[in-house]
């Protein structure tokens, strides 16, 4: 059976020093073991919040009878109220904010805390612990990147030996795998430890196939190059981690990138029809491991639609100055994908 | 539904890990060009596959290879259009990779240096359904596309692939 297959037969003795090590799979275990912690512990968690109800049964009761029952009175009478304000006052429309997001421009999510219940004992409160989970955040992590509010935070109180921990787990709202998280020791507020701050802006994947991707695709076309400078850089920002971004002032501008470029694919292009057209996208400082940005030009023969002609020329560019560092004639069968 | 217990999910991921681990991360490095990238391809797509573990374990999933392929090549997919694989060019060619040392594996070295210099949609169709083993209804329903629609993808892939052989040995000749 093997023998009848030598493509795999090739790969298999071509690549035979490549193996899913024990190193691999203590790294998948690992997450999978975390993943099964962070699923078993708000099972915990309410297992002692019901401890603490059952202790104050009576007082509960009590607290029913002399708080909540009149509450109540209270709330239905100041609801009625309000029916009757607003069928007084027509012409007012209730303030009821309409959904204006464009494609690609989702609606940020205020983080939301879960409602752990610490013992009153402890000194720091869970909206505390993300206070602190913030001014952490704004310190170590890069805010030129993502703010606080564009990520979703929850907490977890964890009772340890002798005291007790907030552990603030922050997840991008954009579905891109970059988190952050603090512990804070409870009874003082301490940071005992965060997790490493530059995965909290490094995308560790692009969720293409999620709705709010495919809507920017949707609005601008299944090539990034041929979009806006101001969607390019933003939809990097959110989903691939600033690889993407404006021309600053110190830089040339695209418009000046193309000059720089079109007489360079005018040659690389010699089947051209007398025009060339171009599309300029600027790779930041992330982008490339020597930290210079560049723009990249994109030339085409033709206008670029959903279908791409067979070549185009690739000139690249740095954006501080202008100068050409490289530029070639290439199958556009890659960019397909 | 019935209960499967974590040591049950954990025993079939090791399993899963020990039979197909080498085969999934050798895939993702022929796929993504970058043996950094693969390793995490690789163990992402185990990682994944956990998640959905309790379907392995009721019967749900008939062959489990197949369904490690597909989440495998889904997830170079999604790695490389992820800007860090497609805007920072790390890729290595053949001879920056730990291969066999054995001196007979020339022509496979060229058979494999082949499928790499394939673009990804003729090197994922030939990934499954040659180094995988899947069949081509299979493939097309893995990758999403029709089952002609792989069967054209798969002859021009082994097109290609002639081209680019015949190619080296004229070089070789020359």
């Amino acid at each position: 059976m093997k023998k009848d297959n030598p493509i795999r037969d090739a790969i298999d003795e071509s690549l035979y020093g490549i193996r899913f090590n024990a190193q691999d799979m203590r790294s998948v275990l690992r997450v999978t073991r975390s993943q099964e912690m962070r699923d078993a512990q708000p099972q915990r968690r309410r297992v002692s919040a019901k401890r603490h109800r059952r202790l104050d049964f009576a007082f509960a009761m009590v607290m029913a009878v002399m708080v909540i029952a009149p509450l109540s009175v209270f709330a239905l009478k100041a609801q009625s109220a309000r029916t009757t304000n607003i069928a007084a006052a027509p012409g007012q429309a209730a303030s009821v904010p309409a959904s204006t997001a464009q494609p690609g421009e989702d609606v940020i999510l205020t983080p939301v805390p879960a409602t752990a219940a610490p013992p009153a004992s402890d000194a720091f409160t869970e909206s505390e612990a993300i206070r602190i989970a913030r001014e952490c955040f704004n310190e170590l992590c890069d805010t030129t990147v993502f703010t606080f509010e564009e990520y979703t935070v929850s907490t977890d109180y964890v009772e340890v030996d002798g005291g007790a921990e907030y552990v603030v787990n922050m997840n991008s709202i954009y579905d891109n795998g970059c988190s952050f998280s603090v512990v804070i020791d409870s009874r003082d507020g301490s940071v005992l430890s965060t997790s490493t701050p530059r995965l909290a802006t490094v995308p560790t994947h692009l969720n293409s196939q999620s709705a709010e991707v495919q809507s920017w695709y949707e609005k601008n076309g299944p090539y990034i190059f041929t979009w806006s400078s101001e969607d390019q850089a933003e939809f990097s920002r959110r989903y691939e981690g600033c690889t993407l971004r404006l021309a600053r002032g110190d830089e040339i501008s695209a418009s000046d990138a193309e000059a720089h470029a079109v007489d360079i694919a005018f040659s690389l292009l010699p089947e051209n029809k007398g025009s060339i057209f171009l599309y300029t996208v600027l790779y930041s400082e992330r982008s490339f491991s020597d930290g210079i940005a560049r723009y990249q030009v994109y030339a085409f023969t033709d206008e670029v639609t959903d279908t791409l002609p067979e070549t185009y020329a690739l000139i690249t560019l740095r954006a501080s100055d202008g100068e050409v560092e490289s530029s070639q004639r290439l199958s556009t069968e890659e960019l397909e994908n | 539904m019935a209960a499967y217990t974590e040591e049950m999910g954990e025993q079939l991921l090791i399993r899963l890990m020990q039979q197909y681990g080498d085969g999934i991360k050798r895939m993702c490095c022929i796929y993504l060009k970058d043996l950094g990238a693969a390793e995490d391809a690789a163990q992402e797509t185990f990682i994944k596959a956990y998640e959905h573990i309790d379907q392995l374990l009721s019967g749900e999933i008939a062959n489990e290879k197949a369904w490690l392929a597909r989440i495998a090549i889904n997830t170079c997919k999604d790695a490389l259009r992820s800007s860090w694989l497609r805007h920072i060019d790390r890729r290595q060619t053949i001879e920056e990779l730990p291969l066999c040392a054995a001196p007979q594996g020339e022509d496979s070295l060229a058979l494999t240096e082949a499928i790499m210099k394939l673009p990804p949609k003729y090197k994922e169709i030939v990934l499954l359904h040659y180094y995988q083993d899947m069949n081509l209804r299979t493939c097309a329903q893995a990758l999403g596309i029709s089952p002609a629609t792989a069967t054209r993808r798969l002859q021009q892939a082994q097109k290609k692939l002639r081209r680019e052989l015949e190619n080296d040995f004229g070089k070789e000749r020359g």
